[in-house]
């Protein structure tokens, strides 16, 4: 019985007629994610743990993302240039020359930020009511990051560039209230709002330089977020 | 019948909150004064005073021969019954115009006013010395012995006359060239409330470091910089009421600070290769100043 009602409100939502509507004209996208990262910093450490995982531990600290695309091709499906920006903190204790903890702080800071080019498959939403958007992403990526002791200034700055692909699912909310989001389309221009997950796989250690630490993510990168196409 | 009364309510309720907002109302600076600054009458501890009088008669301007009295009593809103004498009394000055009634005190020719004036003004009960009390404040507009006008300050002037409390569990941490320093209120009845702190650092030898390290903070811990690495110190923390009355010194705890490795530093000497990367310093910027640029251009075109 789940099962049926489950099937039955499934083609509801893909038959709802979404596409009906005259939506305004696309620009590009606005990209606001959120997910774990963890650098790669340890990797090849002589010891282990790693410096990274003794000072900052073995969690996955948040990091922000924000992106902006300009749509550069639209017809099977969206093809879109973008920059991004981020930002990302880890803070621990700095070391006594034993090694042993002391109570002074000390903070890794990083701005990431991007230039990307992304294919959005929302040819699937716009022709056939599909209220899910798969996409895919590279990207040229150029880490800025620095370094804070006890007293809370800057020890140690610089810049790690590499590359990063990956991909995403977008599910579109505007099925779920077509009248609101006919209304945001005419009062904002924004055409679609979309709950996103996001999965990249990180390269970002200067182009494997022997004098660059490796910021690469330790796993795949997953963040959630919401996208605005306008 | 309900909802009449209730319409009724809605009604009169910004008429009411109109009347309470429009009694007349005296600011003082400072609103709290401390033990020493009570017996003070240096400059730098007056008492500023601006005040917006509201009229009690139907007359409501200001006439020659007006004056503004100021009043200090030890009941609010210094009711006419209170036997409490004009500490002060301001001429209406020629630059005040018939429909003024706010004003400051003292001008720059004044003869100024500080707390000691309310304590001597107000009698017996008022001293500078034993448990806090407060001084009510008021400006009234006088007419021919009568008061015509009246403003008050809400919570008066506080006479702070007691320490806040010792600080207790002073624990340090070293840094580099630094001790962490934490503590925790001690308790106590009568004690004024602890606002802000002060932490005192002296060597234990004073041939190592002959100076007095100090600094202030209104939270609860503290990193005292500026101390020499490996020599050991003694911290004594002291407690400030907002009335600046300070308590004694806390038992003291030693501590010495020793070369802390932040993460790049440890990184390194764990053998770590970063040298800070081709983008490091200027070039750095530059990059973000192009993604800024790059931004400001996709908003222009779109």
């Amino acid at each position: 019985m789940t099962k049926r009602v489950l099937v039955a409100a499934l083609a509801a939502l893909l038959l709802a007629p979404a596409a009906a509507r005259a939506a305004s004209p696309v620009y590009g996208s606005l990209e606001l994610r959120l997910g774990g990262y963890h650098p790669d910093v340890d990797r090849g450490a002589l010891t282990s743990p790693g410096p990274w995982e003794t000072v900052f531990g073995g969690g996955r600290p948040l990091q922000y993302q924000l992106h902006m695309a300009k749509a550069l091709y639209r017809d099977f499906g969206t093809v879109e240039a973008g920059v991004g920006v981020g930002f990302f903190q880890a803070t621990g204790k700095g070391r006594f020359l034993d090694g042993t903890v002391s109570g002074d702080s000390t903070a890794f800071r990083m701005v990431p930020t991007s230039l990307s080019l992304t294919w959005r498959l929302d040819l699937l939403t716009d022709r056939w009511n599909v209220p899910l958007v798969p996409y895919g992403r590279v990207s040229l990526e150029r880490y800025n990051w620095w370094v804070t002791g006890g007293s809370g200034s800057t020890v140690k700055s610089g810049a790690t560039n590499g590359w990063s692909y990956g991909g995403g699912l977008g599910l579109v909310l505007d099925f779920f209230d077509q009248g609101l989001a006919r209304e945001l389309d005419n009062d904002t221009g924004i055409n679609h709002t979309m709950a996103v997950v996001d999965v990249k796989k990180t390269v970002v250690d200067d182009f494997g330089s022997k004098t660059s630490w490796d910021l690469s993510d330790t796993s795949l990168t997953v963040s959630f977020g919401l996208l605005f196409v306008f | 019948m309900l909802r009449r009364a209730a319409l009724l309510v809605c009604l009169l309720a910004p008429l009411a909150a109109g009347a309470a907002a429009s009694a007349g109302q005296v600011n003082l600076s400072p609103k709290v004064v401390g033990r020493t600054t009570c017996s003070s009458t240096a400059d730098a501890d007056q008492i500023r005073f601006e005040w917006s009088v509201v009229f009690s008669t139907t007359t409501n301007t200001v006439q020659a021969g007006d004056t503004f009295q100021i009043v200090g009593s030890n009941t609010k809103d210094c009711p006419k019954t209170d036997t409490t004498a004009g500490i002060l009394t301001v001429n209406v000055g020629p630059s005040i115009t018939a429909t003024a009634i706010t004003g400051t005190y003292p001008g720059a020719t004044d003869t100024p006013i500080h707390a000691i004036d309310f304590v001597n003004g107000l009698g017996a009960p008022y001293a500078c010395t034993g448990a806090s009390r407060t001084v009510y404040v008021c400006v009234q507009l006088r007419r021919a012995g009568t008061t015509v006008g009246s403003a008050s300050a809400p919570d008066g002037l506080l006479l702070e006359l007691a320490d806040p409390p010792i600080p207790v569990g002073v624990s340090i941490t070293p840094g580099d060239s630094a001790l962490n320093v934490s503590w925790a209120d001690g308790t106590g009845s009568g004690l004024a409330t602890a606002t802000s702190y002060r932490v005192v650092a002296t060597a234990v030898d004073p041939a190592k470091d002959p100076a007095t390290h100090q600094a202030t903070t209104t939270t609860r811990s503290l990193r005292l910089s500026g101390l020499v690495n490996d020599v050991t110190y003694s911290v004594v923390v002291f407690a400030r009421s907002d009335g600046g009355n300070e308590s004694q010194g806390s038992a003291a705890v030693q501590g010495t600070p020793r070369t802390v490795e932040d993460f790049f530093t440890y990184y390194k000497a764990q053998g770590g290769v970063e040298e800070g990367g081709c983008g490091g310093g200027p070039a750095g910027l530059l990059s973000l100043a192009g993604l800024g640029a790059l931004l400001r251009a996709f908003r222009r075109r779109s």
